[in-house]
């Protein structure tokens, strides 16, 4: 039931012609939406970026360990100089 | 199409099916193009809403609701792109100059095959504001039950009896004068 029952203007508007687009615009706002359909489309894994990031990451990781691993032997040396000096 | 297949629909539009796109197009294609030109009387204008109106359907496929009411999304979404339109067209004083004009060539006028009633009912249609022409382009022209309509609208279903009702009279005075006075009946 719609809001147009028992109305018989309102039944009347449903007699109005129908309009329609022109072919070639109805193809191509339908290209456009599914253009848009397709970009929103969930990507899937991009795998040379991935190595690429993943190289850098344990590069990175590699570096920073290895910082910390520097610095920890210095102090650690002239810590043990120094717990050797007071014995 | 029946709730079924438009919850189906639903849920193949919200996994991004082009065929769900394609279908959903195929049915209110038309529909919504004929909404917006007897919004805007203007055919160049109603073609690149009507292309704005599914490439955000197409946008926002993915985000619907379960249990979406289809019909009333689409003209939801089509009424906005012609709100938005009218807003930035006020600004547009070749708008103004056309207005002057009265509508294009492209009503219902110009076409020699239909019927003087029909004319009359066109033109005086064309002729109301375009908060009683909304309202009876959705219930009337495109067949929306009062509960769809009132959600396009964004209204109450007490308002919307009410608008509907003075679109109705003011219809009902452009055709015959303002004699006749008699209200719609809407449920």
């Amino acid at each position: 039931m719609n809001g147009r029952d028992d109305d018989p203007l309102l039944e009347k508007l449903r007699g109005l012609p129908a309009k329609s687009l022109a072919p070639a615009r109805r193809v191509k706002a339908l290209e456009a939406a599914e253009a848009v359909l397709e970009g929103k489309r969930r990507v899937g894994w991009r795998w040379p970026e991935l190595a690429m990031a993943s190289v850098l990451a344990l590069a990175g990781a590699l570096y920073t360990v290895e910082s910390f691993a520097r610095i920890g032997h210095i102090y650690g040396r002239s810590e043990v100089a120094s717990a050797e000096g007071v014995e | 199409m029946d709730r079924a297949e438009e919850a189906e629909l639903v849920a193949r539009l919200r996994k991004g099916d082009k065929a769900a796109l394609r279908a959903l197009y195929a049915s209110f294609s038309d529909r919504i193009f004929g909404f917006l030109l007897r919004l805007t009387r203007r055919r160049d204008v109603a073609e690149d809403l009507h292309q704005e109106t599914w490439v955000s359907v197409a946008r926002h496929a993915e985000r619907l609701a379960e249990g979406t009411d289809l019909p009333a999304w689409l003209f939801t979404i089509a009424r906005n792109k012609h709100r938005s339109w009218r807003r930035w067209a006020a600004l547009d004083f070749t708008r103004l100059a056309f207005d002057t004009d009265g509508p294009e060539p492209e009503g219902t006028a110009a076409r020699p095959d239909a019927g003087d009633e029909l004319v009359a009912l066109e033109k005086a249609l064309e002729a109301l504001p375009v908060a009683h022409r909304e309202v009876l382009l959705l219930v009337g022209v495109e067949g929306l039950e009062a509960k769809q309509a009132a959600e396009v609208l964004g209204i109450q279903p007490e308002a919307f009896r009410q608008r509907l009702s003075r679109a109705r009279t003011a219809l009902a005075e452009k055709l015959e004068g303002p004699a006749r006075n008699d209200a719609a009946v809407v449920r």
